[in-house]
C-alpha cells in the first residue's frame, strides 16, 4: 500500500473514530455521563444493519435507518431507567450502570446474532476507487464524508440554535436550566438518544470495512474516550482533529510497526499530552 | 383585591430541622411584597420552596396557589412555564453564553398567561444591556448580571416575578437603581415577591412587608405601616425614627 492510500486508510479510520466520538463528547459535556455501552450501541448499529440486509433483504442505505431507529428506541429505554443518577449527577453510579449495560447489550446480542462473524454487504465497499495512484473504497469516503457533515450539523445545532442553546445551558448547570423553564431530564433523553444514535451510526458505516462480531465495541469505546479526552471535553471540533489525526497515527504507525501495538502507543500519545496539556486540546 | 400568589401553612425541612414553619403569605396583582430579616431567617429557603427549586432536596408541605392553581407539587421548570418565575440569589445566569443568548434561551409557550417581553422590551427596560448583548456573562459586572437575570425572567412571562436578593454585591448606588427598576416593572403591573437583606432600601419600592425570623413570619403590614414598627426601625432601620 502506498503512502497516499495509507493516508486514505487513516483519514477513514480517523473519520470513524470521530463518528464514535462526536455523540459521546456531547454526552459527556452536556449530562457528564461516561457511556461504557456506548461501544455496544455502536455494535448493535452493525448487527442490526446486517440483521436487516439478511434476513430482511433491505437494502444497506434502508437498513442503516431501521438500525438508528431500533438504537434510539433502545436509547431512550437505557436514559429512563438512568434519569434519577443523571439528575442527581450521580457519576460513579452511572459508570457501574453503563458497564452493566454494556455487557447485557453484549450478552444480547450474542443470543439474538450468534457467536459467528458477519460481513455487511454494502454496495460502496465494493467500490474501488483511485486517486494520484491510491486505491480505496467507495465506503472510505461514505465515512469520511458523513463524520464531516455531522461534525458540521452537531457544530451548528450546538452554536446557533435554542436547542444548542439548552443543551449548554444544562451542562453549565442543570438546576439553573429549570429557572429557564428548561426541562434537564428532557434535554438528558435527547443528548443520549443522539449520542447512541450515532454511535449506531458509526457502526453501520464503519462496520462494513471489516467481519463484525458481537464482542466488538470494547475496543472501539476505550479508543473513542481517547479521543474525547485529548480533545478535552466537550471541544466538538477537537473531537473531529483528534480522531482524524488518531486515525492517521494508527494508519502510519501500523505500516512500521506489528498493528496489535497501535492502541498501546496512541495511549502513550495520550499521556504525553495530558503531562503536557492537562486540559486536552481545548483552548484555557 | 384577590392574592395571585397565596402561600397557605408552607414548611420547608432539611432532615429534621425546620427552616420555614407554617408561613402565609400573599401576593396581589400589580403588587410588590418583600420579605424580610435576619441572615439565616429562612428568607431564600422560603422563595426556592415557592419556585418548586432548590440545590438540595428538602422537604416541603403546605400550599402554593398560582391564580388558584396548587402548585407545589409542579417542578421547577413547569411552575417557571406557569408565570412563577424566580431569580435565584447568586448565580442567576449562564456565565458561559452572552447576554444576548441567555434572553433567547427563554421561550414561553404560545399560551403561557403572564405579560410577554420580547428582546426588544428587555433592553428597553435595562437599556445598557444592548451595548454588551454579544459579551459572555462572564464579563459583565455584578450589576450588569442581575440585569441578565431578570431580564431572563422577564422573557418567561412571569405572572409573579420572585427576586432574592438582587442588592447582593452591588454598589449602593446600584442597589437603588435595581430596585427602582423593578418597582417601575411592579406599576406597570408586574406583580414581585422580593427578598432583600436591605430593608430600608426595600421599604422604599414595597408595598407591603414580611418579617422572618427564624423561619416564621413575626410580623407584615404595609410599607407604611412597618416603616413606623418600632421593631422594625429597632431592628433594621438603625433606631426608632429612623
Amino acid at each position: 500500500m502506498n503512502v497516499v492510500s495509507q493516508l486514505v486508510n487513516g483519514l477513514a479510520l480517523g473519520a470513524g473514530y470521530a463518528l464514535l466520538a462526536v455523540g459521546w463528547t456531547v454526552l459527556l459535556s452536556a449530562a457528564r455521563l461516561v457511556n461504557f455501552a456506548h461501544g455496544q450501541l455502536y455494535m448493535l448499529g452493525a448487527f442490526v444493519t446486517w440483521f436487516a440486509t439478511t434476513r430482511f433483504g433491505l437494502p444497506y442505505l434502508v437498513a442503516i435507518p431501521v438500525a438508528l431507529v431500533a438504537v434510539a428506541a433502545l436509547a431512550v429505554v437505557l436514559q429512563l431507567l438512568m434519569t434519577r443518577l443523571t439528575l442527581d449527577q450521580n457519576i460513579v453510579s452511572l459508570m457501574l450502570v453503563t458497564l452493566a449495560f454494556g455487557y447485557l447489550l453484549q450478552g444480547g446480542a450474542g443470543l439474538i446474532f450468534g457467536g459467528d462473524p458477519q460481513i455487511i454487504d454494502s454496495p460502496f465497499q465494493r467500490q474501488d476507487l483511485s486517486l494520484g495512484g491510491a486505491r480505496f473504497t467507495g465506503q472510505d469516503v461514505v465515512i469520511i464524508v458523513l463524520a464531516l457533515v455531522l461534525y458540521a450539523v452537531a457544530f451548528y445545532v450546538l452554536g446557533r440554535t435554542n436547542v444548542g442553546r439548552m443543551v449548554r445551558g444544562v451542562a453549565e448547570d442543570p438546576k439553573l436550566a429549570q429557572l429557564y423553564g428548561i426541562d434537564a431530564g428532557r434535554v438528558y433523553l435527547v443528548v443520549f438518544v443522539f449520542s447512541a444514535v450515532c454511535a449506531a451510526l458509526a457502526g453501520a458505516v464503519v462496520a462494513p470495512r471489516s467481519p463484525i462480531l458481537t464482542s466488538i465495541g470494547f475496543e472501539e469505546v476505550i479508543i473513542t474516550f481517547l479521543v474525547v479526552v485529548l480533545a478535552g471535553i466537550g471541544n466538538l471540533i477537537g473531537g473531529l482533529v483528534v480522531g482524524m489525526g488518531l486515525g492517521l497515527f494508527t494508519a502510519v504507525f501500523g505500516t512500521y510497526f506489528p498493528p496489535a501495538y497501535s492502541t498501546a502507543a496512541a495511549f502513550v500519545l495520550l499521556l504525553v499530552v495530558l503531562v503536557v496539556r492537562p486540559q486536552g486540546l481545548k483552548a484555557r | 383585591m384577590s392574592a395571585l400568589l397565596q402561600v397557605a401553612d408552607l414548611r420547608v425541612g432539611y432532615g429534621h430541622s425546620v427552616a420555614v414553619d407554617r408561613v402565609d403569605l400573599d401576593v396581589r396583582e400589580g403588587e410588590l411584597v418583600a420579605v424580610a430579616g435576619a441572615n439565616g431567617a429562612g428568607k431564600s429557603t422560603l422563595v426556592n420552596a415557592v419556585a418548586g427549586w432548590s440545590r438540595g432536596r428538602p422537604t416541603v408541605t403546605g400550599a402554593v396557589r398560582l391564580a388558584g392553581r396548587d402548585v407545589v407539587r409542579i417542578p421547577a421548570h413547569r411552575r417557571t412555564g406557569l408565570g412563577l418565575v424566580l431569580v435565584p440569589e447568586g448565580k442567576g445566569v449562564f456565565d458561559g453564553m452572552t447576554v444576548d443568548e441567555n434572553l433567547r434561551l427563554v421561550r414561553p409557550a404560545k399560551d403561557a398567561p403572564g405579560r410577554r417581553y420580547g428582546i426588544d422590551d428587555v433592553y428597553g427596560v435595562f437599556p445598557q444591556l444592548r451595548d454588551r448583548a454579544t459579551a459572555r456573562c462572564s464579563t459583565l459586572s455584578g450589576g450588569e448580571r442581575q440585569m441578565v437575570a431578570i431580564g431572563r425572567a422577564l422573557r418567561a412571562a412571569p405572572r409573579v416575578l420572585i427576586l432574592d436578593e438582587p442588592s447582593v454585591g452591588l454598589a449602593p448606588r446600584l442597589v437603588m437603581q435595581v430596585l427602582e427598576h423593578i418597582r417601575r416593572l411592579v406599576d406597570d403591573g408586574l406583580s414581585v415577591l422580593l427578598v432583600e437583606q436591605n430593608v430600608r432600601a426595600a421599604l422604599e419600592v414595597a408595598d407591603r412587608l414580611y418579617l422572618l425570623d427564624q423561619g416564621r413570619v413575626s410580623g407584615s403590614g404595609s410599607a407604611a405601616e412597618m416603616r413606623d414598627d418600632e421593631r422594625v426601625a429597632r431592628a433594621y432601620l438603625g433606631g426608632l425614627g429612623a
